[in-house]
């Protein structure tokens, strides 16, 4: 009997902190969380309905970008709000900068530049959401000639704005960061899209090459800041015309030109055999339209390549939109969040 | 009767007021990008001049004129119609005080002073423009001028920092449309009303009131006689651009098409509005067109994309209307398109221009074709200008024999007209540089003519390209490596990185017993007045860096003394930390030479070196101090290097040296690159010699820091370092760049030196306490 209570006793003792032990140490995954990159800011409710599937709390919302027009910087396709409504979600002013401004600013021009983008966000901001601005995210395609200013940017920046700042990493800028620097910033997104050379009429999928990606990936442990991931969602059609790219058309899909004789179908490969109008483009006899697409398939082979090279803890993804989340389902993506599953 | 005049002139001034014709000017012939893409001999003004066409067609999708330029234009083309439409003789100054430069206050202020039959005021008095306007009661002008004041804010892009209202339409903006409602019903003058609808339709398109800005033309419409002008197209522009925000595509493109025939300065805006979405709209846009002419258009504005087929649109328009303005535009569009293929192909050096491949070609001979039937059909408008286009296209292709002889034909075809005219002579003389095919004394009398006096040399940017490149290639085939340098090139490039075998051919070319006008030109334009100078110098200064002294000296004693002692050095003092600027001004031992002299000097102590023992530590130290403060990293680098890049501190000596046969060919780089001299293996010899000589402790000390610090430019230069120098991070050396240092910390921490090393170098300091 005796024997019998201690067996019991040390069986449930055993659960006891078997079951302990798995609780002090919770699973962890990356957060999931999304750019919104149109120019409008109007969330459907079945776009809300998708976001909360993921438990999100946050969305990267690009507010305007940089550019230089008539050789001043300019906030160009700012992003409107057409109603009244705020929403109760944390946004992070997502603002992409042309390489060109940084190639010709001075000091002077730095600070005047980081002023007026701070309180264009800020009066952008007060239209979408009461909640306070906690971290700010810059994309730029900085190159070696561009490093100084930007990074001087973004210190002028981070000191007028007191608030967390963010920054887009591209491969290329993983590969050599011991020359070309790292971002004086709190956050680095790893931009793990546009992998391939759009110009290029014989590239395969531009916007994701695991082949790509799998060059640069022993490069990110060396990296010495924390690196977040931002993974593609979108496809698009790249219209070639003599070989030459000539426009970059967003979410088309093969099934559009089955059956349309005005076509003939070779894999990912339409080709165009009368000339015709298509949704706006004028495609000539003879273009060539490259659908390029990324599949569940191909984030997780990414991911697969990836996640012994980095481990996010959050996972950004580009971009949403009501097509978007017809294509991707939230098990889906889960899927590829949980092989980043560590503990 | 007064009152019937006053309102005739206010009448004519209104006209010119709101219809002035605000094309831009092109002030000069072709277009040129600033970075330099090839050559361009087809001249837009073919166009703009003779048939007073807009050469928008040319530019829609590549050239787009930046707002401040389209602003400018049309400003200065506004102030201009003006100042016609004043009838007086106001000045420009005048006219553009009141129309852009006041204020909404002071034309407040003038629309009542005018309306209450005051005087002008004060501060307008000197106003000449402002004083006929009252004089002539011209009231609605203001109160006109006064209300466009108020809209302008809502019409022009403003400050991109400054928050809008999201296309939510403001009270302000319904209050000014009423008003403007209110004032367009008041005045009787239909082409003020006019104004007021394009100001009221204008106002709530901008302000995303698609439907809203439609109802409000066909309100108004009614209540405006059609007085033409170019309001009218452009209230047209923007009911189209409501419709197609609404998604009337096919009527929308269809008024856009008629703005783009009848208004020129709306041209480029309606090109980027202009939408088709498919087949059937485009069906059903050419249903609505009236005529062919109209057809014409549609398939003009589909040409004008910069990615078009223009030929096969060529042919859509010409079937429909042979006589169509838009042909002329996009034949030479297609010509500057494929000039920039073909145009010197085979010799030009640009390495950024495609190389005509086999759907270039297919292409050219499409247009050709064309070109040749629509002349032998007869049918076209501008006989002339095709004919020239036949000859160029001819040209293009290489059929050098057919383009002459069109030439020949176009001479009688174009003597009235000085624009073509110019242009064939251009094209002429492109065919006869071309035609060379060796370059004779006789040939490079002909070019030193041309370069003299020939009016395209100057005034075509492309012309003295194109000319000097065909002429590299022809001497360069023909041997004349120094010739065919210096049409490319000039000293400054050899500067950056010396080539012997250039250097010799150009020296003997130099030294040429008599030189004619060409060669004269040539060198002097190239190399400077003084050219045998320069070469010597450079020379000299090439084999100084290879550690040929003899022949260095050599050189510099051909150089001109004055030149030589243009520069002095200071190689032998060698402080402890590299430094740029060492020198004391008021330090009047340090002895300062020239390259020539240093030479001799060097020679000198490399002889004593190996004939004094006793002092040979000390010769070899300054051996080794002179090739360390030439190099990148010492303070003399300007003896050896004529142009010190902050970003060449791990160049390796081999660098550049694989461009050593022919010069690049990017139009805007250097001859071969710049090599800096980052070589220490002399310096680091020297100073081992010294140490391994040398009984005196302290001098070894000095030596093995000098060597440590060559070795440890050589871990900068090693392919495989990570280090970055821009951290400012003190290095990690690996053992096998090491040597000179342990060799200091082990063996000489005794010398007063290695404690004057240590509080001056703090690198040096942190490898004693810390080690590697």
């Amino acid at each position: 009997m005796n024997l019998y209570v201690k067996h019991i006793f040390f069986v449930l003792i055993f659960f006891i902190f078997s079951c302990q032990k798995k609780k002090s140490i919770p699973e962890q995954r990356p957060d999931i969380s999304f750019y919104h990159w149109q120019s409008y800011f109007d969330v459907t409710q079945k776009e809300w309905n998708y976001l909360e599937q993921f438990s999100t709390h946050k969305i990267y919302v690009r507010y305007f970008d940089v550019d230089m027009v008539n050789e001043k910087p300019e906030a160009i396709g700012k992003i409107t709000n057409q109603t009244d409504k705020k929403y109760d979600m944390e946004f992070i002013p997502t603002i992409f900068i042309t390489n060109r401004v940084f190639m010709s600013l001075d000091e002077a021009g730095i600070d005047d530049l980081a002023d007026k983008i701070f309180k264009l966000i800020q009066k952008k901001h007060q239209k979408l959401s009461d909640r306070e601005i906690k971290m700010i995210q810059f994309d730029c395609d900085w190159s070696g000639y561009t490093q100084v200013p930007y990074f001087r940017f973004l210190e002028t920046f981070k000191k007028k704005c007191n608030k967390k700042i963010s920054t887009t990493i591209r491969l290329h800028q993983i590969k050599y960061w011991e020359r070309t620097g790292v971002p004086p910033v709190d956050h680095f997104v790893l931009m793990c899209y546009n992998t391939g050379d759009v110009q290029n009429v014989e590239e395969m999928n531009s916007i994701l090459s695991v082949d790509v990606v799998k060059q640069y990936v022993s490069r990110l442990r060396s990296y010495p800041e924390k690196l977040q991931l931002a993974l593609p969602l979108f496809s698009w059609g790249v219209l070639y015309r003599e070989n030459k790219l000539i426009k970059l058309i967003r979410n088309v899909d093969v099934s559009i030109f089955e059956g349309n004789e005005k076509y003939s179908i070779n894999g990912n490969i339409v080709e165009v055999l009368e000339s015709t109008y298509f949704n706006g483009y004028f495609f000539y006899k003879g273009d060539q339209l490259r659908l390029e697409t990324v599949g569940s398939k191909l984030l997780g082979q990414t991911v697969s390549v990836l996640k012994n090279h980095i481990t996010p803890q959050e996972i950004i993804y580009y971009h949403l939109d009501s097509i978007i989340i017809n294509q991707f389902h939230y098990e889906q993506l889960e899927n590829i969040n949980s092989m980043f599953h560590h503990h | 009767m007064n009152n019937w005049k006053i309102l005739i002139r206010c009448f004519i001034i209104i006209n010119f007021i709101f219809f002035i014709p605000l094309e831009l000017s092109w002030s000069c012939g072709g277009y040129y990008e600033d970075f330099y893409t090839g050559y361009r001999f087809m001249s837009l003004d073919v166009i703009q001049e003779k048939k007073g066409m807009t050469p928008y067609l040319l530019s829609f999708s590549e050239y787009h004129l930046s707002d401040t330029e389209a602003r400018g234009s049309q400003r200065q083309a506004n102030l201009e119609e003006w100042q016609i439409a004043s009838c007086e003789d106001a000045s420009l100054e005048d006219i553009e005080a009141l129309i852009y430069t006041s204020t909404e206050n002071q034309l407040s202020i003038l629309k009542r002073a005018c309306k209450n039959k005051q005087n002008v005021p004060k501060s307008w008095s000197d106003n000449y423009f402002v004083r006929q306007l009252f004089s002539n009661k011209c009231s609605d002008t203001f109160e006109y001028l006064h209300f466009a004041k108020q809209c302008e804010p809502y019409a022009i892009g403003g400050d991109t920092w400054e928050e809008g209202n999201d296309g939510i339409i403001d009270d302000q903006v319904v209050d000014l449309i009423e008003l403007g409602k209110r004032q367009l019903l008041r005045t009787k003058n239909h082409f003020l009303r006019q104004r007021y609808m394009y100001q009221i339709v204008r106002l709530a398109h901008y302000s995303n009131e698609f439907k809203m800005a439609l109802e409000l033309y066909d309100e108004l419409d009614p209540k405006v006689d059609d007085v033409g002008g170019i309001i009218k197209w452009w209230l047209i522009g923007h009911k189209a651009g409501c419709l197609k925000r609404l998604g009337k595509n096919v009527e929308a493109s269809y008024l856009f098409s008629k703005v783009f025939k009848n208004c020129p300065s709306k041209r480029e805006q309606v090109f980027r509005s202009f939408y088709i979405k498919n087949d059937e709209e485009w069906k059903q846009c050419m249903l609505m067109c009236e005529s062919d002419k109209e057809r014409a258009t549609l398939y003009a504005l589909r040409a004008t994309d910069w990615n078009a087929y223009v030929e096969e649109e060529m042919q859509n328009i010409y079937a429909l209307d042979p006589s169509s303005p838009h042909l002329a535009p996009l034949l030479v569009r297609e010509i500057t398109s494929l000039e920039e293929i073909f145009l010197g192909a085979d010799f030009r050096r640009s390495h950024y221009q495609e190389k005509p491949d086999e759907i270039a070609k297919k292409r050219l001979i499409k247009l050709l074709d064309f070109v040749t039937r629509t002349l032998q059909e007869n049918k076209i408008k501008d006989i002339p200008l095709w004919t020239v286009a036949q000859g160029y296209l001819e040209y293009l292709s290489r059929d050098l024999y057919a383009a002459n002889k069109t030439y020949e034909k176009a001479k009688d075809l174009v003597k009235n007209d000085p624009v073509l005219n110019d242009q064939l002579e251009l094209f002429q003389l492109a065919l006869d540089v071309h035609a060379y095919t060796k370059i004779t004394p006789k040939i490079e009398k002909e070019i030193y003519r041309v370069i003299r006096s020939n009016k395209f040399f100057g005034s075509i940017e492309s012309f003295p390209h194109f000319l000097f490149d065909r002429m590299s290639q022809l001497y360069k085939k023909q041997g004349d490596t120094g010739k065919g340098f210096l049409c490319n090139f000039s000293l400054e490039d050899l500067k950056l990185n010396p080539k012997l075998r250039y250097l010799n051919d150009l020296l003997l070319l130099a030294k040429k017993e008599k030189h004619n006008d060409f060669e004269e030109y040539l060198l002097k334009s190239k190399l400077g007045e003084d050219y045998i100078s320069e070469l010597h110098e450079l020379k000299g200064t090439y084999h100084l860096s290879r550690y040929e002294l003899a022949e260095a000296n050599r050189s510099f004693e051909s150089v001109n003394p004055n030149r030589m002692d243009a520069q002095k050095f200071s190689p032998f003092l060698l402080p402890i930390m590299d430094c740029i600027h060492c020198e004391d001004p008021n330090d009047t031992t340090i002895l300062y030479l020239n390259k020539k002299e240093l030479t001799e000097l060097l020679l000198d102590y490399e002889y004593r070196a190996k004939t004094d023992m006793d002092h040979a530590d000390k010769y070899y130290y300054r051996l080794g101090s002179a090739f360390y403060n030439m190099s990148y990293y010492g303070h003399s680098y300007n003896l050896i290097d004529y142009y010190r890049s902050s970003g060449s501190w791990q160049d390796s000596p081999e660098e550049h040296n694989d461009q050593d046969e022919e010069p690049n060919d990017d139009p805007y780089g250097h001859a071969f690159g710049n090599k800096e001299f980052t070589d220490v293996t002399h310096a680091l010899f020297f100073f081992d010699k010294c140490k391994d000589l040398t009984k005196d402790n302290e001098m070894a000390a000095r030596a093995s820091f000098m060597a440590a610090k060559c070795e440890l430019a050589k871990f900068y230069q090693d392919k495989d370092t990570k280090y970055n120098y821009w951290k400012n991070e003190i290095p990690k050396l690996p053992e096998k760049y090491r040597n000179y240092y342990d060799l200091l910390k082990n063996k000489y921490s005794g010398t007063e030196f290695y404690q004057e090393a240590i509080s001056e170098c703090k690198f040096f300091a942190y490898y004693v306490e810390h080690g590697m």
